[in-house]
């Protein structure tokens, strides 16, 4: 059987300068990063992030070892209709930038609820709703579960809850109705997870030598 | 740091025997080379230059260099002054040598390779220019066999030596014959090959024997034992350029110092020669052959050969490029850098000549353009994102140079039709698939514009014409003439893409071109449609706008990255002008090109570089309806 001969390309070359098509390349590129750095930083803070050059996988040497230590990719791809470039059409930049963004922000936000539930999952940390029988309940159990960090300042970082668009106004609405016995209880753990968020920065700190604490 | 060490002697100066002329001059210009990081890399720190050095200053260098605390790879003594052989030893004479006891007061080669072998270098090379500077090969044959090298393991040696050991050093132009040709292989003026990083000194002493022995004057030696390692004596000016074509500009000047001047500032071509096909910048191709098109003196017979050599060698090289017009380009660029010295009648005559190749091969280019979108319609858009900005442009130089190749016709007195068939053929192309890029998009458009429409104007194509106009005049309208600067850094396209898709008054003024050539070009060519009075009615919506023309003293210069004196016409829409009659009343009386072949020359320049606008193709109002006896009539 014939191999199919590879097709000529038929593009007329002409009065181009390589350098000038890879610095808009560049540039093109560098507004996409600043652009995914701000998605980036609706999930992480700045000072959670880490950037390695080389290697697929890491791991925290001095830790237990963690259940997911992999480099995920994100990546998405985009056409660019020759049509809309030969009919000088502007909007073409919008039509293109804003979905690849999109795209790249969604692949990063399943992969950070990837590796969140993965982690919640294999210390138990899994909280069913319907179990409980109640809004209030679970999220009486969630804070019981969870164990609240404290930043660089020495703040107390309270749990974020991330849901769906359709799920943010339920939760509002049933956080005004959870009954005062469990708002009285969540609030007593809440302030029990406190103290104990500060004791454990307090024996963290403790560790360095010569520490005051 | 580099483990490399040159000590490089030059004795002019003797206490005891005859004085020289040439022998520091040698071993500077040597030194000064091969510590260039470029070329020789040697570690300067390391290194010393001594001028009429006494026998101790000697020792005490190659002590320091040789015994130092660092580790030693590479290791080049250069000596330039008397040398003798006595008892079968050849002695090196510094400036207190004595002629009578060389064993005792000069440095014998033997002494220098026991301090050699000693710090055991892994490459040692000797470069000796001296009389009887061969001799060093019966004393280096005792030297290999001794106990001097055996002991300690035989390095890599390599000697050079440029008279033989009957014949005496001869100098030529204060520089020793021999070291004036090792120079040239060092900095690449002599070619040797392409294929390696690095040179040896076994290579480029074949290629000085080669040329001193032709000369008929001295007979050098070369003799290398290179076991350890590949070549490291100076790096390879030519590695990897394939530059054989450019190498032919080289052969065959009719004498010694043409020869030699085309041959230094033809170094200087090597950079921008292999970036034509990949990287072509015409500013740095211009910057290279302009010095060497004045290196010929007033000779303009000699001048035009080399262009025309330059251009060849330099047009083959562009035929590697897959840019159609590549070749088109090397070849003006060759023509503009002629018109400095277009005032000479022959130059002149060149230029014409010249101009009528290059619009030939722009009438083909132009054909197969319009093939190309035959068989494919958006054969046009090469680039991605980035052609929203540069396509407009890319089209626009497209139609100015085809308009080139009309203007190249008439300046010769010869018929257009065929220049202007090709051009209305591209016209039809292009309104058919691309007329939504026929956009005023930046100041660059200015010079192509203006080629165009003055063509298609002779040509006798009208209708395409007031269409193009049309297109442009509409958007730059639209934009309220904010165009991008002609020189808008490439990294700045896509901000200043995405500023256009907001209202004009948002477009950041600092991307802008202000004043403006190019709208200035679309309100004057209003008149040669009669469009004036319709473009009138528009002016309103480019109030404040300014609007820009350059226009030189004379053209010779229009090549030049900065063009000194001329004038800046700047009119302002809504303050100083209200039409386009206000402009062409105002319009300065300026000097046009004397003759066709700097005409085209100049025109050359602003299509090469389009931060420069050929207003004189653009006739004056007297003369605006006295084209027809002056036109073609192209076949649509």
């Amino acid at each position: 059987m014939a191999s199919a001969a590879a097709e000529p390309d038929p593009r007329f070359r002409c009065l181009e300068r390589a350098q000038y098509e890879e610095a808009f390349e560049t540039s093109f590129a560098s507004l996409l990063g600043k652009m995914q750095a701000n998605s980036r930083q609706m999930f992480v803070s700045k000072q959670n992030i880490l950037r390695m050059n080389h290697g697929g996988t890491w791991v925290h040497a001095a830790r237990d070892p963690e259940p997911d230590t992999s480099m995920h990719s994100i990546s998405t791809e985009w056409t660019i209709p020759f049509k809309d470039i030969a009919e000088n059409d502007l909007g073409l930049i919008a039509r293109t930038i804003l979905p690849i963004n999109e795209e790249m922000e969604k692949q990063f936000a399943l992969n950070m609820y990837g590796v969140v539930g993965a982690a919640a999952e294999k210390v138990g940390n899994v909280v069913d709703a319907k179990a409980e029988g109640s809004f209030a309940k679970s999220m009486l159990e969630m804070f019981r579960k969870i164990e609240l960090g404290v930043d660089r300042n020495g703040e107390i970082s309270m749990p974020q809850i991330h849901v769906g668009p359709g799920m943010a106004e339920k939760i509002a609405k049933e956080l005004e109705s959870v009954p005062p016995e469990i708002e009285a209880e969540i609030e007593r753990v809440k302030a029990e997870k406190m103290q104990q968020a500060r004791e454990r920065e307090a024996n963290r700190k403790a560790k360095f030598k010569g520490s005051a604490s | 740091m580099s483990g490399r060490a040159l000590l490089a002697i030059g004795c002019d100066a003797y206490a005891e025997l005859n004085p020289l002329t040439g022998a520091e001059a040698d071993a500077a210009a040597i030194f000064e080379l091969l510590i260039q990081p470029q070329i020789g890399d040697y570690d300067a720190n390391r290194s010393r230059l001594l001028r009429s050095p006494t026998l101790q200053e000697v020792r005490l260098a190659l002590t320091d260099m040789l015994f130092g605390d660092q580790p030693l790879d590479t290791v080049t003594v250069m000596f330039a002054g008397h040398g003798a052989v006595s008892g079968g030893s050849f002695y090196m004479a510094m400036s207190d040598s004595r002629a009578h006891a060389l064993s005792a007061t000069a440095l014998s080669l033997a002494d220098l390779f026991r301090m050699i072998a000693e710090a055991a270098p892994r490459q040692s090379y000797l470069v000796i220019d001296a009389c009887e500077s061969g001799g060093l090969i019966s004393d280096l044959n005792v030297i290999l066999k001794s106990e001097v090298m055996g002991e300690l393991g035989t390095p890599g040696v390599t000697l050079l030596a440029t008279a033989a050991s009957n014949e005496g050093a001869v100098e030529v132009g204060g520089h020793g014959v021999g070291t004036t040709a090792l120079i040239d292989c060092i900095r690449g003026d002599t070619f040797l090959q392409d294929s390696t990083t690095a040179l040896d000194l076994v290579e480029i002493g074949r290629a000085v024997s080669e040329r001193v022995s032709a000369a008929g004057q001295q007979t050098p030696v070369v003799w290398g034992l290179n076991l350890y390692g590949p070549p490291g004596f100076c790096k390879n000016p030519h590695a990897g350029t394939g530059n054989a074509p450019l190498r032919s500009v080289l052969v065959g000047w009719p004498d010694a110092g043409t020869s030699a001047a085309i041959g230094t500032n033809l170094r200087r071509l090597w950079e921008p020669y292999v970036a034509i096909p990949t990287r072509w910048e015409p500013r740095a191709f211009l910057n290279a052959i302009a010095p060497l098109l004045s290196s010929v003196g007033d000779d303009s017979e000699m001048r035009i050969n080399l262009a025309r050599r330059i251009a060849d060698a330099c047009a083959a090289q562009a035929s590697e490029s897959r840019d159609r017009y590549r070749e088109i380009e090397v070849r003006a660029a060759c023509v503009v850098a002629l018109l400095p010295f277009a005032a000479d009648a022959k130059v002149e005559a060149y230029l014409v000549a010249t101009c009528g190749e290059i619009a030939a091969l722009v009438e083909q280019v132009t054909n197969a353009a319009v093939s190309a979108i035959d068989a494919y319609a958006f054969a046009l858009v090469t680039g991605g994102m980035s052609d929203l900005y540069y396509l407009p442009i890319r089209i626009s130089k497209l139609l100015g140079w085809a308009g080139f190749a009309v203007h190249a016709a008439l300046a010769a007195g010869e018929d257009c039709g065929s220049a202007g068939t090709s051009l209305a053929d591209l016209f039809a192309r292009i309104f058919e698939t691309y007329s939504l890029s026929l956009v005023a998009m930046s100041d660059e458009q200015a010079p192509y514009v203006l080629s165009t429409l003055t063509a298609a104007s002779r040509a006798g194509l009208n209708e395409q014409s007031e269409r193009l106009l049309g297109h442009l005049f509409a958007s730059g309208v639209d934009c309220r003439g904010r165009v991008a600067q002609a020189d808008l850094d490439p990294s700045k396209v896509l901000e200043f893409l995405i500023a256009r898709t907001e209202p004009p008054e948002e477009a950041s003024i600092d991307m802008v071109a202000q004043p403006t050539e190019l709208v200035l070009v679309l309100l004057r060519a209003s008149r040669l449609f009669d469009l004036a009075e319709e473009f009138d009615t528009s002016l309103e919506a480019l109030d404040h706008l300014a609007l820009n023309a350059y226009l030189p003293d004379d053209f010779l210069n229009f090549g030049a990255e900065q063009i000194m004196g001329g004038v800046n016409a700047v009119f302002q829409i809504g303050h100083d002008v209200w039409s386009v009659g206000d402009i062409e009343a105002a319009w300065p009386n300026r000097p046009s090109p004397e003759s066709p072949g700097v005409a085209m020359a100049a025109l050359l320049a602003s299509l090469l570089f389009p931060d420069r606008t050929p207003w004189f193709l653009m006739p004056l109002q007297s003369s605006v309806e006295i084209t027809s006896e002056e036109s073609c009539v192209a076949s649509a």
